[in-house]
């Protein structure tokens, strides 16, 4: 039995209603795909199978998946930004908790912040946890072009930990585009590094010694996370934080040594040093259902030099625990 | 024997001038140091060790090394644009020589390319090669704020591959820097971007394929490029270029895994994930001399998994045989 944590459905009213807008975000549709384009000069391609509730089952079926935790992914609300950003993380919210009674013991759902304003996220996360049934909240790598350790996010940062609750993060319209125009270049490596800048930027501003509870997932083997915290590590404990900024009581390998960090790997190589450098109880199975190349995540969690035991964590055991399933 | 193959030298005449512009890149001193803003809103911080010979020497006979192959580093001549780049390449490739006839068997130096002009680019090389005894060339990440992969340098790069003589890639001024205005995530983080991109542009442009010759060394282990590389060769491989651009005939791993990494690791787990994935024949000691954490490397290795042959190899054999010394 498999629990995949990352895993992908649109909801096409919103993308319909983005059709209509003359300001980004705005979408178009053409041959079965909407192209969304964000802000930040990305532009996102969710072709209608995106939002297919009965294929994606089938390929849950075939790769020996229990349950889907479903997540909305890109274009977020959030980049609409105001009330409206607010008013379409409910509706997504509500889509996503539909489906999840329509299925019943198939699916799971992270909950969709629309980060209007803090006090609304915080309401719709409540709503999310205590009438809809969501375990854990759908944290983008940045909010409609901010760093995730803007001040303003903390009360929510804080409420999450009070919950107890999981976060999943998710590269989003990427901060940093120069010279990622070529297609491989935007996922591979423009998403890539906005979610590690989002969580070096996170550890960097002390919010995970501020909220020790946190507990955050780090998708696609935690993006260069694990493999840039020793560099960047050492030049965060040997700096000194300008005034708005907090020094790190304990060196921020403390920090990162918190995160969690999904099997949609790059390669086995990278799923392998994850498992050394985490632990097995730090790894979370997952596919990022319907992308491309969804499917080959499994051979890798199987082919994983580790115990039995262990690959059951891995495939479902740590997401019941951390998600509490 | 023991070659640091990722050693800096400034040359203070050429930051001296850049004191005297006023358009970018210019520098101002310091209390001793000299701040250099470059093309796309970086700094270069030059203290006065980044150009003391005898300090080197003292730090080189400190960590046991015997013979630097040294750089200029950031600020490169490419950014001053033009016939004067190319005339600053010029000089600081005679700075080098002299450096290196003055210390007899302790220097070899990369040369420098001022990319002002692809013709004047290809003399400076033939003149350090031939006539100053240079054995390679030093590249930065991206020239001027131009991918690498711009066809108005591919000439370079077949000549360079024609010689047979290796590539040292560097990070200089990025060309991503948002979200990165803390000091720990220039060096950190924007400046391993750089040089990852530039590699996978590289590999994309198809000059691994084309010329058998192409020899590069990516430093800092590899950027984020052995962690990163799967995801992306999977996206390049299933990828229809843009106009102008070839499609690779062959699986993009193939380039990959002709690259070559130094020493100058995040830390001891990316380094023994480096020797798994390249073998030790594709690993170069060297420090980043004299930038922070530069003595951290030479125990880093000498406590690595590894046999003393291999050891061996990754101390000066590989960069004797690379450099053909």
């Amino acid at each position: 039995m498999r629990i995949d944590v990352h895993s992908h459905l649109v909801y096409l009213p919103y993308l319909e209603y983005l059709t209509g807008r003359n300001s980004l975000p705005d979408g178009v549709l053409r041959d079965g795909t909407y192209f969304v384009s964000c802000t930040g000069g990305y532009l996102h391609a969710s072709p209608i199978m995106h939002a297919d509730v009965d294929q994606k089952l089938r390929d849950m079926d075939d790769l020996g998946i229990g349950m889907s935790i479903l997540s909305h992914g890109m274009p977020g609300p959030e980049l609409l930004g105001g009330q409206l950003a607010d008013d379409w993380a409910t509706r997504i919210n509500d889509h996503l908790a539909e489906v999840i009674q329509s299925y019943p013991g198939k699916f799971q759902a992270w909950a969709t912040l629309g980060w209007g304003s803090a006090e609304r996220t915080i309401t719709e996360i409540d709503r999310c946890v205590n009438q809809l049934g969501f375990k854990g909240v759908y944290l983008f790598s940045n909010i409609n072009q901010k760093t995730l350790d803007s001040k303003e996010f903390w009360p929510v940062y804080k409420h999450i930990e009070d919950l107890g609750i999981p976060m999943d993060m998710h590269p989003t319209a990427p901060i940093n585009m120069n010279g990622i125009d070529h297609r491989p270049l935007v996922p591979g490596m423009a998403f890539m590094f906005d979610t590690t800048l989002a969580t070096v930027r996170m550890v960097m501003s002390g919010v995970f010694e501020e909220y020790p509870g946190l507990k955050l997932i780090v998708p696609h083997t935690g993006g260069f996370v694990p493999f840039i915290r020793g560099r960047v590590g050492r030049m965060i404990d040997a700096w000194t934080s300008p005034d708005d900024w907090a020094n790190l009581s304990e060196s921020s390998q403390d920090s990162f040594q918190k995160i969690y960090v999904d099997t949609v790997a790059h390669s086995p190589e990278a799923l392998e040093y994850c498992l050394k450098v985490y632990g097995a109880d730090k790894l979370l199975y997952g596919t990022d259902h319907p992308f491309a190349h969804f499917e080959v995540y499994n051979e890798m969690v199987d082919n994983l030099d580790c115990s039995e035991s262990d690959r059951e964590l891995i495939n479902h055991g740590n997401a019941e625990r951390i998600i509490g399933l | 024997m023991l070659i640091d193959i990722h050693s800096h030298l400034v040359m203070p005449e050429y930051l001296e001038y850049l004191t005297g512009r006023s358009s970018l890149p210019k520098a101002v001193l310091r209390g001793g140091a000299y701040f250099i803003s470059c093309n796309g809103g970086y700094t270069q911080t030059s203290a006065a060790v980044h150009s003391d010979v005898e300090q080197k020497l003292r730090d080189m006979e400190d960590m046991g090394a015997d013979l630097a192959v040294i750089n200029h580093g950031i600020p490169g001549p490419e950014m001053l644009g033009g016939e004067e780049a190319d005339d600053w390449a010029a000089r600081m490739n005679d700075f080098q020589a002299g450096v290196i006839q003055k210390y007899p068997g302790k220097f070899i130096g990369w040369a420098n390319i001022g990319f002002g002009s692809p013709e004047r680019s290809i003399q400076e090389i033939d003149r350090c090669i031939n006539e100053l005894g240079y054995k390679g060339v030093q590249l930065f990440s991206n020239i001027n704020q131009k991918v690498l992969d711009t066809p108005e340098f591919m000439p370079v790069y077949r000549h360079i591959a024609k010689l047979g003589v290796p590539i040292n890639l560097h990070p200089t001024a990025p060309m991503n820097l948002n979200g990165m205005d803390l000091q720990p995530l220039v060096r950190g983080m924007s400046l391993m971007f750089d040089s990852t991109l530039a590699t996978m542009r590289l590999v994309m442009s198809g000059i691994f394929e084309e010329e058998p010759g192409f020899k590069l060394i990516v430093p800092h282990t590899g950027g984020w490029v052995p962690y990163l590389r799967g995801r992306v060769e999977r996206m390049i491989d299933i990828y229809e270029p843009l106009k102008g651009q070839p499609k690779l005939t062959r699986p993009s791993a193939e380039s990959i895994d002709r690259i070559y990494v130094d020493t100058v690791a995040h830390s001891p787990e990316t380094m023994n994930y480096c020797y798994e994935m390249f073998g030790p024949e594709r690993i170069m000691f060297g420090t980043d001399h004299p930038f922070m954490h530069w003595e951290i490397y030479r125990d880093m290795m000498d406590g690595m998994n590894c046999t003393a042959v291999e050891r061996e190899l990754i101390y000066h054999g590989n960069a004797e045989r690379l450099l053909g010394l």
